[in-house]
């Protein structure tokens, strides 16, 4: 007898993957704590978190939208104005420092120096650059609409009972001058890029790993019976800024994401660790998941993963108007995705 | 010259405004398409690259709008009582919760951007009858409709400031892109609107209480002297070499 012995049927690679057919590899995914219909469920992170939000609308689960479209506002124009994507208007939120950050602003532990970038047709928030498509009217309104938005998510941490945050990149650009963390490179979506204030970061693991702990705990602080569910976005980068070839700083932003969530996962149990990366990613299943350009996570992989995440959590059948929502909406919205068009 | 008027349900304050004007040299025809409720969806088609209204109403009232493009071309100018009158957007309910751009309110404030958005959806059948007729050749021109007045229903419960200011910036949106589409456009008189932006008592004299909607004659002779000073501005303009 060793420790294996005792092992289940889903320890061993033979039995688990190489005699199973990709599709039906199970058991890939066990909840750490329930959840109910009932609970407020907020999503926050990068663009493959807005599968996220649409597939738990599907499920029947109780999102938390608090800062929800104007009812005259139509459904087609919800994402180019950052509604109905994540919980709050808060747009793509890529890194963890970004995350935290964004807890910090919200309950005026931090004030970036960086305020607004002037646009050809309006003025743009740094760290929501593209909610506005073309910027604010004004800078008074840029003001007004940033300080009402980071009132609705100070309620959104302080009322949710679970944060589902999908962990998107280690690679960002900051303001020197305060270490702000921007959602895109300044200069990519709006702004102008200045190689003397803005600086591109790659987050280790020790840093994301902190920031993690950080962010849980900061959150705790405002309500302490939260609970998180991590996840990394199997979408790799669109493109790095290191000195790396993409695949190489894709893989590198990834091991670092999951091993940090892993960890905190262990040490944490208001932590769940839910493997859509590694569903959609790992070799097993030969890519079955992504779209020609081996990028974008095609809808077959959003509903294969949120399969086995419904197979663990399940809440009742949706409300028939989350069911239109998300039949109509089939598209993400992601900033990083412009740097494609970046390539001279 | 031919002034020729059409349009939704206010063009009938403004035909008897141009037939009591009886602007010398100028002769006057037109009849409203009906409903202006129709007009936030689709409300006409292309068909073989003539427009024809698909609302059976409009249809009715207008005949084939095909025959009435052929008659508009000895027409001097097609005055068009569409997309300004701001009641489909003020009187929602959702302004009871959301403030407009602008408004020091209590309620969740919209962007400009979003503000802009939602108008836009809301008449873009409007905007494309516009551009479709344009693109025919039709010689455009807008004509307002009233500003909201006091007694209308939905200040029971929307906050009257509010109500004045999402009608001046629905016209300000709709003015933008007549501007945008090259699209002369003739703006409500302001002798008719109180201080407030409210339309002044004596234009709804006549007109019965449960009418939420519309001015009397009066006010369509103020938008007629406007239109036929432009039409007239602008007929000699064109004449110009």
């Amino acid at each position: 007898m060793t420790p294996y012995s005792a092992q289940p049927k889903k320890a061993f690679w033979r039995t688990a993957i190489a005699d199973a057919h990709p599709l039906a590899i199970e058991n890939l995914y066990t909840k750490k704590f329930d959840l109910n219909p009932q609970m407020k469920i907020a999503t926050a992170g990068s663009c493959f978190a807005q599968h996220v939000a649409r597939a738990l609308r599907k499920g029947g689960f109780n999102f938390l939208d608090i800062e929800p479209p104007p009812p005259m506002l139509p459904q087609e124009d919800w994402a180019r104005f950052g509604y109905g994507m994540y919980s709050a208007r808060f747009g793509n939120v890529y890194t963890v420092r970004q995350m935290l950050q964004l807890f910090e602003r919200a309950f005026g532990k931090f004030v970036p120096s960086d305020v607004a970038w002037q646009g050809e047709n309006g003025v743009h928030d740094p760290f929501r650059p593209t909610i506005e498509p073309n910027g604010f009217s004004s800078l008074a309104e840029l003001r007004q609409d940033g300080e009402r938005h980071l009132a609705k998510v100070r309620e959104m941490f302080r009322t949710a009972n679970v944060l589902i945050f999908t962990l998107g990149l280690t690679e960002a650009w900051i303001d020197k001058n305060d270490g702000a963390v921007y959602p895109s490179c300044p200069g990519a979506l709006a702004g102008t890029f200045d190689p003397a204030r803005h600086e591109f970061v790659n987050f280790s693991h020790a840093e994301v790993y902190g920031d993690l702990r950080g962010l849980i705990q900061a959150v705790q602080s405002v309500n302490p019976e939260i609970r998180f569910i991590l996840t990394v976005s199997p979408v790799p980068l669109t493109a790095t800024a290191s000195a790396n070839h993409v695949l190489v700083a894709t893989s590198y932003s990834k091991a670092v994401l999951r091993a940090a969530a892993g960890q905190v996962c262990d040490e944490f149990a208001c932590v769940d660790y839910f493997p859509s990366y590694e569903i959609i990613s790992s070799h097993p299943f030969r890519g079955f998941f992504f779209e020609a350009n081996m990028r974008s996570v095609a809808p077959k992989g959003v509903e294969h993963v949120m399969g086995h995440f419904f197979a663990q959590h399940t809440a009742g059948p949706p409300a028939p108007h989350e069911t239109q929502k998300a039949a109509a909406d089939d598209d993400v919205w992601c900033d990083e995705e412009k740097l494609e068009g970046l390539y001279a | 010259m031919k002034l020729t008027l059409g349009g939704d349900s206010h063009a009938q304050c403004i035909l008897a405004g141009l037939r009591r004007l009886a602007p010398a040299g100028f002769e006057i025809v037109g009849r409203s398409f009906g409903n202006g409720a129709h007009v936030y969806d689709q409300f006409f088609e292309i068909e073989n690259g003539w427009i024809q209204f698909t609302v059976p109403e409009y249809r009715a009232n207008w005949s084939r709008l095909t025959d009435d493009l052929e008659a508009l071309r000895d027409t001097s100018i097609f005055l068009l009582s569409l997309g300004l009158s701001s009641g489909p957007l003020f009187r929602e309910q959702m302004w009871i919760d959301y403030d407009p751009p602008g408004f020091d309110g209590p309620g969740e404030a919209l962007t400009r951007g979003v503000f802009q958005a939602i108008v836009e959806a809301k008449t873009k059948h409007i905007r494309a009858f516009y551009v479709a007729l344009k693109e025919r050749g039709a010689a455009l021109m807008a004509v307002p409709a009233p500003p909201p007045h006091r007694q209308h229903w939905s200040l029971k419960t929307h906050d009257a400031r509010k109500v004045a200011l999402l009608h001046r910036l629905f016209v300000a949106e709709m003015e933008a892109f007549f501007a945008m589409a090259a699209i002369p456009c003739v703006r409500s008189p302001a002798e008719a609107e109180d201080e407030t932006g409210f339309l002044r008592p004596e234009f709804r004299v006549g007109i019965p209480e449960e009418d939420p909607h519309h001015a009397n004659t009066d006010y369509g002779e103020l938008v007629a002297r406007a239109a036929v000073a432009q039409a007239t501005r602008l007929i000699g303009n064109t004449a110009s070499p």
